[in-house]
């Protein structure tokens, strides 16, 4: 019985991301005729809407997709990733976690088809223009977009469904290989939107008036593809472990024995270390999307960065600060799980006090909201000692330490069940405090003398090397304690012994992984301003202007709460399949 | 003592070291290969 309703679910989910690739497929072939140049639109090119927000509408379905996309891009990464290293390892418990992965994001896969297809209609509907204009450019690409999604609909049967049958022997190695096929198959379908998407910001193969030259290569590969591929890429796996986290964390809480617990322990530490360890490269995605931007168009970097969107990367840095207070609070109460981590606890309130200091440098605004008296009792439109601070030269410094800090918390973490014996430890102890205190003096020089003393070139490409100062600690201080741990002393950790507070923090970085991804994603798109395809195609419906911080917060929040409404009925959808199978 | 020396000599070492990244970093050629403007 409990087979017939898998294969019966599996039916549904490659039946629905068929339809949505059938759907686009014949879209784009049916409408991809030559178009001379981009058409000037008036305000008749777009259909009446019969009271609905266009824009409204397109953004809502555009951001669920845009979720429901992510988490099923990155779970099936999680899950190869925690398969291969369940084979080299020759634990099971990997196999098990990454199985149960796989079983929350199936329903998903379904969710995130049937969004695609309300985004794909509410385009055609609400701005069929555009749609007939891209079709004209990428049309090929659809093929491509087809293919990848019915080859990822097979893998995605064959890798779940063979899971038992394949699970010994050279099948083992088959199954990981089907995992690559899906894996590649939808990393391809996510490179293919993002040409769409960042051609509309970045046009390139066009001239002014829209005119295509015939290299569609050139199209595919304008300024912000591959920084958006590599951000996109990274961010959906840190996105994929946040999710599964809350789902142990939600598993963990309502555990009803201490073997659950413990698994559902591990299993949320797992996913989370994956979402953690994938955030620490993603600024670094970041400057370089950004840089691109900047490169592309000087205005359209201004714009995001220097006016009124520049109030939206303060609430991010609200949002990742509470993000990395949570992860911090999440390994320091994993002290408690090894037998040596009370001798750390004592390290808590110095890291905890740098991090709330790297928070507040992060988050001080620039430019103030003021009353002309509070403006006058000022001094002017800047704090005279706090202005500086809200400068991207301070946040980056402030960013990076706090890399650093949370790694640090992660060192003592790994720690807490191990001593190391070789004769040269306190040597290569003093060696990592060495390593983080020149680095942590170097991300400052950088930001300080580079950032204020220099030009304007060196401030913004000083952030790179302050970044690889920040992945080298990473790397060397890994590689010393690697060396270090040989032959130490350990007990094992005792999963399950986490407070119930600290599955919350789990819940949090879901939470705040969600409404950033929201957040950003607006700023991204917004700052295309009154153009559907920067500076060649002109936006002339009535909802071409940006809206106000306040309303796109709104929407994004009430986006955020439907979503995870969504993702916690998937939770218990999931927990019900897992409890009928047991039974 | 030795620990502490130990401590003094790794920031000297991994702070040249820091420094001869940040200058190869900061050179525009070397930032040609991230950034296409």
């Amino acid at each position: 019985m409990a087979l017939s309703n898998k294969r019966l679910s599996i039916i549904k989910v490659v039946f629905s991301l068929s339809f949505f690739a059938f759907l686009l497929a014949v879209y784009f072939f049916a409408s991809g005729q030559p178009v001379v140049s981009a058409p000037v639109l008036g305000a008749l090119d777009y259909p009446a809407t019969h009271g609905v927000n266009r824009r409204l509408a397109v953004w809502m379905a555009a951001q669920m997709h845009l979720w429901f996309a992510a988490f099923v891009l990155a779970v099936p990464i999680l899950v190869l990733i925690l398969e291969f290293i369940g084979v080299i390892k020759k634990d099971k418990r990997y196999d098990r976690v990454a199985c149960e992965f796989l079983r929350v994001s199936i329903t998903a896969f379904s969710l995130t088809a049937i969004t695609g297809a309300l985004l794909l209609l509410s385009l055609i509907v609400f701005y069929p223009q555009l749609m007939k204009y891209l079709a004209s450019i990428f049309g090929p690409t659809a093929l491509f977009y087809a293919l990848f999604f019915l080859f990822e609909s097979a893998t995605l049967y064959a890798y779940y469904y063979g899971w038992g049958r394949m699970s010994e022997g050279s099948l083992k190695w088959v199954h990981l290989l089907i995992g690559l096929g899906l894996n590649t198959a939808g990393t391809g379908l996510m490179f293919v939107a993002n040409a769409w998407v960042t051609f509309m910001m970045t046009p390139a193969g066009v001239d002014v008036s829209g005119v295509f030259n015939g290299n569609l290569w050139e199209a595919v590969n304008n300024h912000l593809w591959s920084p958006m591929n590599l951000h996109r890429f990274i961010a959906n796996i840190a996105y994929g472990g946040s999710i599964v986290g809350a789902y142990a964390a939600y598993r963990y809480l309502s555990a009803a024995n201490e073997k659950e617990r413990a698994h559902y322990d591990w299993m949320g530490y797992t996913s989370s270390l994956i979402a953690i360890g994938a955030l620490l490269p993603l600024p670094f995605a970041g400057y370089w999307l950004t840089a691109e931007i900047y490169s592309y168009s000087q205005q359209m970097g201004i714009t995001l960065m220097g006016g009124v969107f520049a109030w939206l990367f303060i609430v991010q840095a609200v949002l990742i600060g509470a993000l990395f207070l949570a992860a911090n609070y999440y390994l320091w109460c994993g002290f408690g799980r090894g037998s040596y981590g009370e001798r750390y606890l004592g390290y808590v309130k110095y890291i905890a006090f740098v991090i709330a200091i790297c928070f507040l440098v992060w988050f001080t605004p620039h430019t103030l909201i003021l009353t002309p008296t509070e403006a006058r009792a000022l001094g002017g439109q800047y704090h005279p000692y706090l202005g500086p601070l809200g400068l991207m030269p301070a946040k980056n410094t402030a960013v990076n330490i706090m890399l650093l800090f949370t790694f640090l918390s992660f060192l003592l973490y790994r720690r807490s069940h191990r001593t190391p014996t070789v004769a040269w430890a306190a040597y290569g102890k003093a060696a990592q405090a060495g390593l983080f205190t020149a680095a942590v003096i170097n991300i400052t020089f950088l930001g300080v003398y580079y950032g204020y003393f220099t030009n304007t070139l060196y401030k913004v490409a000083s952030s790179v090397p302050q970044v690889a100062t920040t992945l080298f600690v990473i790397v060397a201080c890994l590689v010393i304690e690697a060396f270090m741990l040989r032959g130490a002393e350990r007990t094992e950790f005792r999963w399950g012994r986490m407070p119930g507070r600290s599955q919350y923090a789990l819940l949090l970085i879901a939470v705040s992984f969600t409404w950033l991804m929201g957040l950003m994603g607006f700023v991204r798109s917004a700052i295309r301003q009154h153009w559907h395809v920067y500076g060649v195609m002109r936006d002339a419906s009535a909802e071409a202007f940006t809206p106000s911080i306040a309303y796109a917060a709104k929407v994004v929040s009430i986006g955020t709460i439907i979503f995870m409404s969504i993702i916690v009925f998937i939770f218990w959808l999931s927990s019900a399949g897992r409890e009928a199978s047991d039974e | 003592m030795k620990t502490v020396l130990a401590f003094i000599i790794s920031i000297a070492g991994f702070g040249a070291l820091f420094f001869i990244i940040d200058v190869i970093l900061l050179n525009a050629q070397g930032l040609s290969f991230i950034f296409r403007g």
